[in-house]
């Protein structure tokens, strides 16, 4: 209602206010606006800094206007073909680059930036130093998109900003903002539960060339001239990372609050104080810049949030919903999971020596040794986190070979970690919902919420682990206890056939490892299989139908419980001689 | 070189990070010129506790004495100061410094005329790094490396050192090298506190060791008779739990055993 | 041919002060983990000093350096104390953030102070040339080479011969280890933003007679000092300095060869293409 209420007045404004340096002005916060919300699903949702978005403005205005003045193509279309190519340099940049610490990224985007602008101004086809002047159209404004008044390019800003915001709105909404911000807190995480992390953050920065450009493109028809000083130089970067920076990274309305406060205090001061009053309004970014660096990374936004915020009280103590109690009967004689002579050396240290184990369907098996006997190792190794120097894995005789972790967890094994790897800042029903089957699902559809009945599976969930009075609760505020729960409450929610559990209950007290272990069995009855690294003998004994020592790299012993304990052995490994 | 041993006095340190607290109430004592073990499984908060009493991890409840003044909340670098020396899991060698560099920075603290002959000494106890000072000490080998730590730690002139896990990873022959320099060091008269989780091998060189089991100290004790305790063993190893509690030994006896090494 | 030995010349030249740039920036990144967006500002900042006690204090640039250097060294400690020391438990977007607000701080407080023009020192002593047969060597240019060179001595002697040098070592290797030792490593941090950003006023200083300064030439002069580092490897500060000369050979021969108006362009896309191929850095080890 607001909303609607808000744009209306928007639509009427330039039929109540006639001043034109006005009008002038809203049209940069609109066009910044643009800008700013672009940079944000790449810079704020994905949390890759992009330092060189200018270099996408200025092929959205050179492609429709060099398309315009030499083959008489419409600005509709130029601008459209600007949006494509922009789209396709950002994946050609953002793919080698995306593997990179965040800095490189910038740094690569930086320099982008450089090489465009020195490009453009060394070559004659698109004007060199001199620039491009628009050629002037009498006739057919509209698809010409050239007016000799305000009030129009007022209302086409107002419409590529509306569209700017429409689009973050439907990514903030649908999964993809989920997705985002997951991978912005923790991309492995994000990569252990199945998602192709790199897809999504491709997609994202091609949205947001592909916007970036339109605005190029409307920000040429405007001024009718363009040369590289003008749009692509390192200031439109800088400025866009500023303003979505200033009003609130990760936010829909953040970047457009952004581009009104700082576009309007610009034009301003530019036009009060005149040549004197360039700079000053700048140096007061910089400084609310570090400010905001120290102390509210989530810009104007995350003040407003903060003013806002109530304390999350959740429903505690509510029945639980432990999953039916099948009579799934032993486990079957079925090799689910087979690993055989895994090999891994760092350096010169073998952290596993040709490791072989064999899990069968419905079983728990536990994988036990002293620190540094590889466990954790072999866990990385067969979720594909890092690559045997030799060995191999099959699950349901599918060899996993070189897969990548989140196709890994796409054909059925999911593992947690050892050291607790949630999205703190994520509700429990987004951290769930990150976890859902990511196996058939493209970009374009993660634009739509969840199904209802993945909001169901989640909640199902929720109530296994006993963490549905926590649904909109952050995970970061969970006990540590209930963060392992939800930790399990995802791996289960990819709905892999093996879950890797490493280390369930370390640094849990007493009573919620009563629960977990419980939460395990009878998940074990309804047929799940899990294999289980723990220090806990207790919990071992609770739980595994079979154990492996390990030690040194090693398998030294392999049976049940009682059967390991007894091999001297082992106990020569934990006691020494 | 070494100063003088003090006594550690731990009063129900609890400690932990972010939501996860992982010591839960330890007090524990260390006397001048003992070696007292912490043992106990994987996960029980025995590095951490060594973290606590050196400050890179604040306690969150409880006092920490060095002697008569208190150490609870110092940074790192104070708590070096007043005589307490901590060697690290794992490696603690600047890879990229040549032995001497090393051994130089292990007297980083120092600001007494001393410190060269100090060295020179400390390389008439290791050969091995005399022949290797100008290397980096990325190309020792890992008992070299262990060698290299405790002779930088010598020069510290600690009077109380922390030892978190002196030979995992190491070859068995230099295993017992390495609790002959630990043996050597508490000649001295340095109080040791040595983190293992090897129980027999911890045993067999400490006068007294505490079990560690989730947090909290489940028994104390010396020797055999800890070893053979079943409550310990089922911490180790899993199995039925011991119905007989009064079977916890308690010694507090210090220095009337030697510390096992020849 | 000559023109191909003159280039060679000029960009072993130049990239020896690049690599005085970059040793800054690569030693406070290697000690404290925080890349600065702001390290060129700095050196903007520093040619601005230089410039105005030309101009209107009449001091050469030669006589600039007690001054300069001991300012920007300052300029350098105030900015850990102040801001860095904030952010160094931070997750990295806030540490990214920080020097980006840094950044666009320094570089518009100049804008606001200095105006948009270039401006550049004239006739110093330094000015002339040597003739080396048939070569021309600016003499301002071999000045700067041999600063960078002898500054790039003194720190080398400065961190492996002398304790407080040993100590910010230890600390850029394995911070938990050096506390171990007692070095505290907050005054490493500051000492290694004091000597990173005292580094850039030196060169500054020196590149005055031949580089004119405008509010604006911070994104170039990041982007060198940068490819600089990634080229010759994170791990040591003479990394910094044979990616420096690197980089002034891309530069110089590329754009002699080819064609002077995109030297920087073939700079950016080595930079881009090191980034790719092997991003630990072409002489790097790790």
């Amino acid at each position: 209602m607001i909303p609607a209420l808000g744009l209306a007045v928007l639509v009427a404004l330039p039929w109540m206010v006639a001043d034109s340096f006005f009008l002038n002005a809203m049209i940069l916060v609109f066009l910044f606006g643009t800008l700013a919300s672009a940079w944000n699903l790449i810079g704020g949702y994905a949390g890759q800094l992009s330092f060189g978005h200018a270099v996408f403005f200025g092929l959205g205005a050179y492609t429709s206007t060099v398309l315009l003045s030499r083959h008489g193509v419409v600005p509709w279309v130029g601008g459209a073909v600007g949006a494509v190519l922009a789209a396709a340099l950002s994946l050609a940049v953002g793919y080698p680059t995306f593997r990179l610490r965040r800095h490189f990224f910038a740094l690569a985007t930086l320099a982008l930036g450089e090489i465009a602008r020195i490009t453009f101004l060394n070559w004659e086809y698109v004007g060199a130093a001199i620039g491009l002047y628009v050629p002037l159209q009498f006739r057919n404004r509209l698809s010409y998109l050239m007016w000799d008044a305000k009030p129009p390019y007022y209302l086409a800003a107002l419409a590529l900003g509306v569209l700017a915001v429409g689009v973050t709105a439907v990514v903030d909404r649908g999964r993809m903002g989920i997705y985002l911000r997951a991978i912005n807190q923790d991309e492995d995480a994000a990569r252990a539960v199945g998602l192709d992390t790199l897809r999504y953050k491709q997609w994202a920065m091609a949205v947001s060339a592909a916007l970036t450009a339109l605005a190029g493109t409307l920000y040429a028809q405007y001024v009718l001239y363009i040369d590289p000083y003008n749009v692509l130089t390192a200031r439109i970067s800088l400025l866009v990372v500023v303003i979505a920076l200033i009003g609130g990274r990760g936010t829909v309305w953040g970047p457009v609050v952004g581009a009104a406060f700082i576009v309007l205090l610009s034009e301003y001061t530019r036009s009060t104080l005149g040549h004197l009053g360039q700079g000053y309004d700048y140096i007061l970014f910089g400084l609310l810049i570090m400010l905001l660096a120290l102390y509210e990374p989530r810009g104007a936004m995350g003040v407003v949030r903060r003013l806002r915020r109530r304390s999350p009280l959740p429903v505690a103590g509510a029945a639980k919903d432990r999953p039916p109690e099948a009579e799934a009967g032993p486990p079957t004689a079925e090799a689910l999971l087979v690993a055989r002579g895994m090999t891994k050396r760092f350096g010169g240290i073998v952290a596993l020596d040709g490791v072989s184990l064999q899990v069968r369907r419905g079983e728990i098996v536990g994988v036990i040794g002293p620190n540094g006997a590889g466990k954790s190792t072999l866990f990385d190794c067969i979720t594909g986190f890092q690559r045997p120097d030799a060995g191999t894995v099959e699950v349901g005789g599918l060899s996993l070979r070189h897969q990548p972790p989140h196709r890994i967890v796409h054909h059925g094994v999911v593992r947690t970690f050892q050291l607790l790897r949630i999205f703190p800042e994520l509700t429990v029903r987004e951290n769930l919902l990150v976890a859902q089957p990511h196996r058939a699902e493209s970009p374009w559809a993660a634009l739509r919420p969840s199904p209802r009945e993945v909001e169901e599976r989640a909640a199902r969930w929720m109530r296994v682990v006993g963490l549905e009075g926590y649904r909109d609760v952050p995970a970061g505020e969970l006990s540590y206890g209930q963060q392992k729960l939800l930790s399990l409450a995802m791996a289960l929610m990819t709905g892999a056939d093996v879950v890797l559990l490493d280390e369930p209950t370390a640094g849990v007290n007493p009573a919620v490892i009563q629960e977990v272990v419980a939460c395990i069995r009878e998940l074990n009855r309804g047929g799940q299989t899990f294999v289980v690294i723990e220090h806990n003998m207790e919990v071992i004994d609770a739980l595994a139908h079979r154990v492996y020592f390990m030690a040194d790299g090693r398998v030294l012993a392999e049976g049940t419980p009682q059967q390991v304990r007894q091999n001297p052995q082992v106990l020569e490994a934990y006691y020494g001689r | 070189m070494a100063g003088e041993g003090g006594t550690l006095r731990l009063e129900d340190v609890h400690s932990g990070y972010g939501p996860l607290e992982v010591v839960r109430g330890v007090s524990l004592v260390v006397g001048g010129g003992e070696v007292v073990a912490i043992i106990g499984p994987n996960g029980a908060g025995k590095s951490t506790l060594l973290r606590t009493i050196f400050g890179f991890v604040p306690p969150r409840r409880g006092r920490i004495w060095l002697d008569g003044g208190d150490l609870t909340g110092l940074r790192p670098v104070e708590v070096l100061r007043r005589g307490v020396a901590y060697v690290m899991q794992g490696y603690n060698v600047l890879p990229n410094l040549t032995v001497d560099d090393n051994l130089q920075l292990g007297a980083y603290i120092r600001r007494d005329p001393h410190v060269r002959a100090d060295i020179q000494r400390v390389y008439e106890l290791f050969p091995a790094l005399w022949a290797r000072r100008r290397q980096k000490a990325r190309t020792l080998s890992g008992g070299e490396r262990r060698m290299l730590e405790l002779a930088r730690v010598l020069l510290q002139r600690p009077r109380v050192l922390l030892l978190d896990e002196p030979t995992l990873g190491l070859a068995p022959r230099v295993i017992d090298q390495v609790y002959d320099v630990i043996a050597q060091i508490h000649r001295q008269g340095v109080a040791v506190l040595l983190v293992e989780q090897n129980a027999r091998t911890a045993l067999r060189h400490a006068h007294r060791a505490y079990v560690l089991e989730a947090g909290r100290i489940r028994f104390e004790g010396r020797g055999q008779e800890l070893l053979d305790h079943p409550d310990v063993r089922r911490a180790y190893l899993g199995g039925e739990r011991s119905t007989n509690p009064s079977a916890t030994s308690r010694s507090t006896s210090s220095g009337d055993r030697s510390a096992g090494s020849p | 041919m000559d023109l191909f030995v003159q280039a060679v010349l000029n960009g072993v030249l130049l990239g020896l002060v690049y690599g005085l740039v970059a040793l800054g920036l690569s030693l406070i990144w290697g000690v404290t983990d925080i890349v600065n967006l702001a390290h060129a500002e700095y050196l903007m900042w520093a040619l601005y000093a230089t410039y105005w006690l030309w101009a209107l204090g009449r001091l050469d640039p030669v006589y600039a350096v007690p001054l300069v250097v001991p300012a920007s060294a300052l300029l350098g400690y105030l900015t850990y104390r102040l801001l860095i020391r904030r952010v160094l438990a931070a997750p990295m977007v806030s540490q990214i953030f920080a020097t980006f607000g840094l950044l666009f701080f320094l570089r518009y407080a100049a804008f606001a102070g200095f105006g948009p023009d270039v401006h550049g020192v004239w006739g110093s002593r330094l000015e002339g040339s040597l003739a080396l047969g048939d070569l021309y060597l600016s003499r301002p240019r071999v000045a700067a080479a041999v600063v960078s060179l002898l500054a790039y001595g003194g720190l080398w002697l400065f961190l492996h011969r002398t304790k407080p040098g040993k100590a910010l070592q230890a600390t850029a290797q394995d911070r938990m280890v050096a506390q171990t030792l007692g070095i505290d490593p907050d005054r490493m941090f500051a000492l290694s933003w004091s000597l990173g950003v005292g580094t850039v006023g030196l060169a500054a200083v020196f590149l005055s007679p031949f580089y004119q300064v405008s509010p604006t030439i911070g994104d170039t002069f990041l982007l060198l000092a940068f490819a600089s580092v990634v080229l010759g490897g994170f791990d040591s500060v003479s990394g910094a300095l044979v990616g420096g000369v690197g980089i002034g050979l891309v530069e110089n021969v590329l754009g002699a060869l080819i064609a002077p108006t995109f030297k920087l362009l073939f700079v950016f896309i080595v930079f881009l293409l090191v980034l790719v191929v092997r991003p630990t850095g072409l002489l790097g080890e790790r």
